[in-house]
C-alpha cells in the first residue's frame, strides 16, 4: 500500500509537471518505458507464444509498463485465471498493467471487472485502464463510415467509463487506442476523431454523471509505415511524423483540460500505446529496416525520445514477442529457442536504465546522427544515434551553449559545463555517456550493428 | 530404371576425358534433419515440409549424422522415414551406427531388402568418428569389418558408403583407400566391402567473412574431392574395379559453417543469399568431379540461431532460402554432363552442364557491389569488350549479352543452338522478399553474332 502511494505520489507530480509551462524542463513519467503483452501460448488459436519463459528478460529491460491490449485480446478477453496471471507477472517484475477492457463490454460488465481486481484487498490495484482497440481500423479509408463508427466508439466509452469509474474512482482511463490514417506508404494520426473526443464534438475529456472525469487520458497508436518504405523513412520522416502528432494531441489535450478546467493530477495525460517501424514487417535481417533490424532499435530510442520530450506517460512499442510469422514478427526479444534481445530491447535497456529526471534538449549538427537526452540531481545522460549507414564520424559532446568544434559532428546539450567530451562513433552505432553533474564520465556504453549482428549486448567501456 | 541410371553415371564417370563427366542422379542431396522430437524436445517440423522439399528437386536424402547415430530410429520409425523420402522420388541413404550389432544389421538389411525400386540401397556406416581428435582410423577399420560384410551378406546389391569424417582426413582416406587399412577390395564372401567414401565438409567457424565464403570455402572442397578422386582412382586399379563396380564418392554433410553467426540474409552464414551461391559452387565440384551426391545439412533445424543450416526457413512461413532456390534451379534444370565453363572475374563463378537437348549454364555474382555487363561466349575464340565474360566452349558461333547485378545468380537454359529457353534470374533482392527466381523467357538483347 505505501508503495502505492509513492507511485501515486510520482505520478502525481509527473503530470503536475508535465503540463507545466512548455519552456520549462520535461519530467520523465516513470511509466515511460513500455511494452505490450503479446504474445502468450494460445492468446491466438494455436498460434505458438513464449511469454512465460521470457520474464526475467523483460523486468531486465527495465520497462515499466506492459499493457495488456490489442486486437487479440479486444476479440478474446483472457479469463480471470490467465488475467491474473499476466497481471501478477507483470506486477512481479516491478511494472505496472494497462488493462484495455473490451469495447463490447456492458457496463455492469466493466464495473465488475474493476471491482474484482481493485477492491481485492489482497491484490494490487490496477491504475491503468483502456477500453477498446483500434476502432475504426476497418473504416479508416473512407472518412464518411469512419465518422459514423466515431459516434459508436463515443457509444462505448460513455457507457463504459463512468461505470468504471463508479467501481473505482482513483483509476486512470485512456481512450481510445486508435490506429493512424494511412496516406500514400506512410500513416498519421486520426486527427478528426481525435479532435472530436478530446475537447470536440463528441467530448469526453469533461466529467460524467457521477462527478468524476470521464476519462483521463488519450492513447494512440503508430506503425508510420506502409508496405514499401526505405531506410530514410524510418530515420526522417517516420520520426517526423510521430513527433508531429505528439505535439498535436499535447495540444488537443492543452485545450481540454484549458474547457474543464483539469488542473494538478486532473490534468489529462497521453501515451503511444502501440508502436513500430511499420505494420507489415518485411523481414528479419539486422542490417535491414524492419521492426528486428538494428536501425528498428534506433527508431524506438528515438520514439522514447519524442515520448520524454513531450510528456507521455507511457510509449509501450508491439510487442514483447511475436515470432512466428515474418510479417509480424515485432518483438523485442526474438525467435525461440535463443530469444535473443534484439536492438530494439538493447536501445531500451540502455534508456530505461540510465534516463531518469527530466528531458535534456540536445542538439546534433547531421541529419543522420540525433541525440536524446536527460538529466536529473546526479547524472546527466547523453545518448547519441548514428544512423547514417556509412559515415563514421569523430564528434565532440559539448556540454555548454556557447563552445566551438571543428569535428564533423557536433552534439551540444547545454548544461552550462564548460566541459567537451571528444569521442567517435561509427556508422550505425549508438553510444551512450552517462555522467556526474559534473561532467565526468561515468558510464559509456557502445553498440552497433556489428553487436547486433553476433547477438551481443552492448559494450561497456 | 534408376539403378541402370546409375550404372551408366558409374561407367561413364570413369571417362571424363572421353566424353563429359556424367552428372550423378543423385547429385542433389539433403539431409533429412530434423524432426519433433529427434532430439529431446527440439521442434521439428519435416512432417509437413515434404511438398517443399519435393519441389526443390532433390533426389538423395540422407538419414544421418550424431542425431541418427545415438539414436538409431526403430524399424517402423524408419520404414515411415523411407517411404516419405520415396514418396518425393528421392532415394534414401541410411547410416547405420557404428555400434550396431551384427546381427541387429543383417536383420536391418533384411527387412529394408532393395527390391524393385523398395527398400534401401545405400548405406553409410557411423558418423564422424575421428572428429576432434576422437577415435583411429584403426577403429574405423575395425567396425567397417565387423559390419559391412555382413551387410553385404544379407544383400549384396546394396551400396556402403564410408566413412563420414567431419572432414577430409587424408592420411586416414589414404589408409582405407588402398592403403595400410585397405577396404576397398572383396571381403570374405567375395563381395566388394564397401562401395565408395563420404566426408563431410564445413569450411568455415565462428570467425570468418565474406571472401572466405566465396573462395578459401570451396577450394578446400574442391582439393578435398580431387585428392579423394586420386585415391579412388589408384584402389579401382589395385583391385581391379571396373564399370559399375568402381568407388562412388559423395559429400554428404556440407555448409558455410559449423557455427552459424546469424540468419542474415544480406549476409554470410548459412541462411544468407551468399550461401545459396556457395551451395551452387558446392554442386558445380560435385559435377565436375563425378560426386554420386552433394547433401547440405539440413532440411530444416531452425530452433537455434547458431545451427540453423536448413535450405527452408522459419515456422511458420518455412520460406525457401537462397540455398533451396539455388538448389532448385539446379537440380530441375542441369542434367547430362558436366560443361567446363570460365570467367574472367573470380567474385563470379559460372557453373556448366549439357544434355542431349539443352545446354545450362549458371552464372554466379558473389560480388559485394558491383555490377557487370557481360557476354557469355559459347565458343573458344569469340572475342569480347565486356567487363565480365563467361565462356562455355560449344563450338557454337553465339555470343549472349546482358548484365548481373551484385549479389545476383542467372541461369540460362538453352537449346543445343544457343537459343534462350529459360533465363532465370534470382538475387539478394528477391532473397529480401522470399520471392523465388524470377523466370524470363527470353533475353532481349540476345545477339547472334
Amino acid at each position: 500500500m505505501q508503495n502505492q502511494i509513492m507511485k501515486r505520489a510520482i505520478i502525481f507530480c509527473h503530470i503536475l509537471l508535465a503540463y507545466s509551462l512548455l519552456s520549462e524542463a520535461q519530467e520523465i513519467s516513470p511509466y515511460l518505458f513500455g511494452q505490450n503483452h503479446w504474445m502468450a501460448k494460445s492468446d491466438e488459436g494455436d498460434r505458438p507464444g513464449y511469454i512465460h519463459l521470457l520474464w526475467p528478460k523483460i523486468q531486465e529491460s527495465g520497462v515499466k509498463l506492459i499493457r495488456i491490449g490489442g486486437g487479440g485480446y479486444e476479440h478474446r478477453f483472457p479469463n480471470r485465471v490467465t488475467l491474473k496471471a499476466i497481471i501478477d507477472s507483470i506486477q512481479g517484475i516491478g511494472a505496472e498493467p494497462l488493462l484495455q477492457v473490451p469495447s463490447h463490454y456492458s457496463a455492469e460488465e466493466a464495473s465488475e471487472l474493476v471491482e474484482f481486481f481493485n477492491k481485492d484487498p489482497k491484490r494490487k490495484p490496477i491504475r491503468f485502464w483502456s477500453i477498446g482497440n483500434e476502432p475504426l481500423l476497418r473504416v479508416r479509408h473512407d472518412r464518411e463510415s469512419m465518422l459514423k463508427k466515431l459516434d459508436d466508439v463515443y457509444a462505448f466509452l460513455t457507457r463504459i467509463a463512468p461505470a468504471m469509474k463508479l467501481a473505482d474512482p482513483t483509476i486512470n482511463i485512456l481512450i481510445y487506442d486508435g490506429s493512424g490514417i494511412p496516406i500514400g506508404n506512410t500513416e498519421k494520426l486520426n486527427y478528426e476523431a481525435y479532435e472530436a473526443l478530446c475537447g470536440g464534438r463528441l467530448d469526453v475529456t469533461g466529467k460524467d454523471e457521477n462527478g468524476h472525469w470521464m476519462i483521463d487520458g488519450i492513447n494512440w497508436h503508430i506503425y508510420p509505415n506502409r508496405q514499401e518504405y526505405d531506410r530514410d523513412d524510418v530515420v526522417f520522416s517516420s520520426i517526423f511524423s510521430i513527433r508531429k502528432a505528439a505535439r498535436q494531441i499535447t495540444e488537443l489535450i492543452e485545450k481540454a483540460n484549458q474547457k474543464h478546467g483539469r488542473n494538478g493530477d486532473a490534468r489529462l495525460i497521453w501515451g503511444l500505446t502501440e508502436i513500430n517501424v511499420n505494420a507489415g514487417n518485411p523481414n528479419r535481417e539486422v542490417s535491414g529496416i524492419g521492426c528486428p533490424s538494428f536501425l528498428g532499435g534506433q527508431f524506438i530510442a528515438e520514439v522514447y525520445g519524442i515520448g520524454m520530450e513531450n510528456g507521455a506517460y507511457t510509449v509501450a512499442p508491439w510487442c514483447i514477442s511475436e515470432t512466428d510469422r515474418v510479417r509480424t514478427d515485432f518483438g523485442f526479444i526474438g525467435l525461440p529457442a535463443d530469444f535473443y534481445p534484439r536492438s530494439s530491447y538493447y536501445h531500451t535497456q540502455l534508456l530505461a536504465l540510465h534516463m531518469s529526471g527530466t528531458f535534456l534538449h540536445t542538439e546534433s549538427n547531421m541529419s543522420y546522427v540525433h541525440a536524446i537526452g536527460s538529466i536529473n540531481d546526479s547524472e546527466i545522460c547523453v545518448m547519441i544515434l548514428n544512423r547514417d549507414q556509412f559515415h563514421n564520424y569523430e564528434f565532440d559532446l559539448i556540454l555548454n551553449k556557447d563552445e566551438k568544434s571543428e569535428k564533423p559532428l557536433i552534439i551540444r546539450a547545454d548544461v552550462g559545463l564548460q566541459k567537451t567530451i571528444s569521442g567517435s562513433i561509427p556508422n550505425q552505432t549508438t553510444q551512450m555517456f552517462v555522467l556526474s553533474r559534473s561532467g565526468e564520465i561515468k558510464e559509456e556504453y557502445n553498440y552497433g550493428l556489428t553487436h547486433n549482428l553476433k547477438n551481443l549486448p552492448p559494450e561497456k567501456k | 530404371m534408376k539403378k541402370l541410371a546409375l550404372v551408366f553415371f558409374v561407367i561413364l564417370r570413369s571417362l571424363p576425358w572421353l566424353i563429359g563427366q556424367e552428372i550423378s542422379p543423385y547429385l542433389f542431396g539433403q539431409n533429412f534433419w530434423m524432426e519433433k522430437n529427434t532430439e529431446r524436445n527440439r521442434p521439428g517440423y519435416i512432417n509437413i515440409l515434404w511438398p517443399k522439399v519435393e519441389a526443390s528437386g532433390i533426389k538423395m536424402v540422407r538419414i544421418g549424422g550424431i542425431g541418427y547415430e545415438n539414436n538409431f530410429p526403430s524399424k517402423d520409425k524408419l520404414a515411415a522415414m523411407v517411404d516419405s523420402i520415396r514418396a518425393i522420388g528421392a532415394e534414401p541413404l541410411v547410416q547405420v551406427p557404428r555400434d550396431i550389432s551384427e546381427e541387429h544389421v543383417s536383420k536391418l538389411i533384411s527387412d529394408f531388402k532393395y527390391i524393385n525400386g523398395k527398400g534401401i540401397h545405400f548405406y553409410s556406416i557411423g558418423n564422424e568418428p575421428i572428429c576432434n581428435g576422437k577415435g583411429t582410423i584403426d577403429d574405423v577399420y575395425e567396425y567397417i569389418l565387423r559390419l559391412a560384410p555382413s551387410m553385404k551378406a544379407v544383400d549384396p546389391s546394396i551400396k556402403i558408403l564410408v566413412f563420414d569424417a567431419c572432414t577430409f582426413y587424408g592420411e586416414a582416406y589414404a589408409a582405407l583407400c588402398g592403403g595400410r587399412l585397405d577396404i576397398t577390395g572383396k571381403d570374405k564372401n567375395g563381395n566388394w566391402m564397401i562401395d565408395g567414401f563420404t566426408f563431410h565438409n564445413y569450411p568455415n567457424g565462428r570467425e570468418y567473412n565474406r571472401d572466405n565464403v566465396i573462395f578459401s570455402g570451396p577450394r578446400s572442397i574442391a582439393s578435398q574431392a580431387v585428392l579423394l578422386v586420386e585415391m579412388m582412382g589408384k584402389a579401382n586399379k589395385k583391385h581391379g574395379r571396373e564399370d559399375d563396380s568402381k568407388l562412388l564418392w559423395g559429400l554428404t554433410e556440407v555448409n558455410v559453417t559449423y557455427a552459424n553467426p546469424n540468419r542474415e540474409i544480406a549476409g554470410y552464414g548459412n541462411p544468407s543469399f551468399l550461401a545459396g551461391q556457395f551451395m551452387a559452387a558446392i554442386y558445380g565440384i560435385g559435377m565436375k568431379h563425378g560426386a554420386l551426391t552433394i547433401a547440405p545439412w539440413c532440411i530444416s533445424e531452425t530452433d537455434r540461431v547458431r545451427t540453423d543450416f536448413g535450405y527452408l526457413g522459419m515456422p511458420s512461413e518455412f520460406y525457401p532460402r537462397s540455398s533451396y532456390y539455388h538448389t532448385q534451379m539446379m537440380a530441375l534444370n542441369m542434367e547430362g554432363e558436366f560443361l567446363q565453363t570460365e570467367s574472367n572475374n573470380s567474385y563470379v563463378k559460372t557453373i556448366g552442364t549439357q544434355s542431349d537437348a539443352v545446354i545450362c549454364i549458371m552464372i554466379l555474382n558473389s560480388d559485394n557491389a558491383h555490377d557487370f555487363e557481360f557476354d557469355l561466349i559459347l565458343n573458344k575464340k569469340g572475342d569480347s569488350g565486356k567487363a565480365l565474360v563467361v565462356r562455355a566452349d560449344l563450338g557454337l558461333d553465339q555470343t549472349i549479352s546482358g548484365s548481373i547485378s551484385n549479389q545476383s545468380t542467372i541461369m540460362f537454359v538453352l537449346s543445343k543452338s544457343g537459343q534462350i529457353l529459360k533465363h532465370y534470374l534470382y538475387g539478394l533482392e528477391h532473397n529480401l522478399k522470399y520471392l523465388p527466381p524470377e523466370l524470363i523467357n527470353n533475353l532481349s538483347n540476345n545477339e547472334n553474332k
